[in-house]
């Protein structure tokens, strides 16, 4: 499974690839031809995506840490014990919003848009998996998963 | 229905997530001390966790399941029947019935869990393992059962050889002789790979 490394031989740094999910790609698509192979199965989403999605805080290069240092994730007592009974009374969509806004770097502010804000947010992450689900399909190549 | 936006089929159980957001420490505290409680917070939220990904997945599609905090490197057997192995179980069953294919990504130490993966139906999942996990147990354990994928190790590709790493993929080739295994590296290509490992591995099954 390659993502991050996809930055090394297409001689990128961290930070470049975290730039855009098409820096991301045009990398991982150079580092299969340095490689000189094909791959069989592809991670379809972008590092800067695979940090929205982890649900943690996280460190990222080029804003907290050096250009090519990989990202890291910050584990701290985030979901407090009474979060589980607001899980059990209104469900885990209701409490995951929030939840996600609050961990963001720089936190997303919690009023009336902030559902509409993760919700796009999320969004925006599976058109980019779906873009680069396209270019993949063009190359007849499966993803591990898909949008 | 489906929805017409997009959405990722990357997920994980809602006891990885309690574990993670809740930090290690507490989130042990919590099963001891509130053992109904996070029970009736994972029941509640595995539901919703399995719509989100049925809101824009069709048949055939995959689904990856982050599922490391699940492994005996974190807790024991009898936590995972408990806790953890439930509502896992309950994600894998509805996207199975459903003709979706579940990655559970399983980094950590997994040979002391997988014996509950017998129990799953026949070739319901890929399990994705990283060194951690003795890749040639695990498949004498899931052989006929479930589809392993793994697992060259992180500091073969960073510190072996290219001798190093061809045996290693020799042992992985052998593996995937009479199918349901998937070879591929223990979690990510570290950052510090050499190049012409990573070159071993992807041409190892020419």
């Amino acid at each position: 499974m390659i993502v991050t490394y996809a930055a090394v031989p297409a001689e990128k740094t961290q930070a470049d690839i975290f730039k855009s999910n098409k820096h991301w790609l045009h990398a991982l698509i150079k580092c299969y031809e340095v490689i000189g192979c094909a791959p069989d199965i592809v991670f379809p989403m972008n590092p800067k995506d695979v940090t929205f999605i982890e649900q943690m805080k996280v460190r990222l290069p080029d804003k907290d840490l050096g250009d090519n240092e990989l990202f890291q994730l910050i584990e701290e007592e985030i979901m407090t014990q009474a979060d589980y009974k607001i899980i059990i009374d209104n469900g885990f969509a209701a409490w995951q919003i929030p939840f996600v806004a609050s961990i963001q770097n720089p936190p997303i502010k919690q009023n009336k848009l902030t559902a509409l804000r993760i919700t796009l947010k999320f969004i925006q992450v599976g058109m980019r998996v779906g873009k680069n689900q396209k270019y993949w399909n063009k190359c007849e190549i499966p993803m591990k998963f898909h949008t | 229905m489906r929805n017409s936006y997009e959405v990722p089929h990357v997920t994980a159980p809602a006891f990885d997530t309690f574990s993670l957001s809740r930090r290690m420490g507490n989130f042990c505290y919590d099963i001891f001390n509130e053992p109904d409680l996070v029970k009736a917070a994972c029941e509640r939220a595995t539901p919703d966790i399995i719509n989100t990904v049925f809101k824009s997945a069709k048949r055939g599609d995959r689904v990856a399941i982050f599922a490391m905090r699940s492994s005996a490197s974190f807790i024991s057997p009898d936590m995972f029947e408990k806790f953890a192995f439930p509502y896992l179980k309950q994600m894998v069953l509805a996207f199975h019935e459903k003709g979706i294919t579940p990655v559970i990504h399983a980094d950590g130490k997994w040979l002391p869990m997988l014996r509950y993966f017998q129990k799953l139906p026949p070739k319901s999942c890929i399990i994705a393992l990283d060194d951690s996990t003795d890749i040639v147990k695990a498949k004498e354990m899931l052989h006929g059962h479930q589809c392993i994928r793994g697992n060259l190790p992180a500091n073969i590709l960073a510190f072996g050889t290219e001798r190093d790493t061809q045996a290693y993929c020799d042992k992985l080739v052998e593996l995937a002789m009479d199918g349901g295994f998937i070879i591929g590296s223990g979690c990510e290509v570290p950052l510090n790979a050499k190049l012409e490992n990573v070159r071993v591995l992807m041409n190892c099954t020419k």
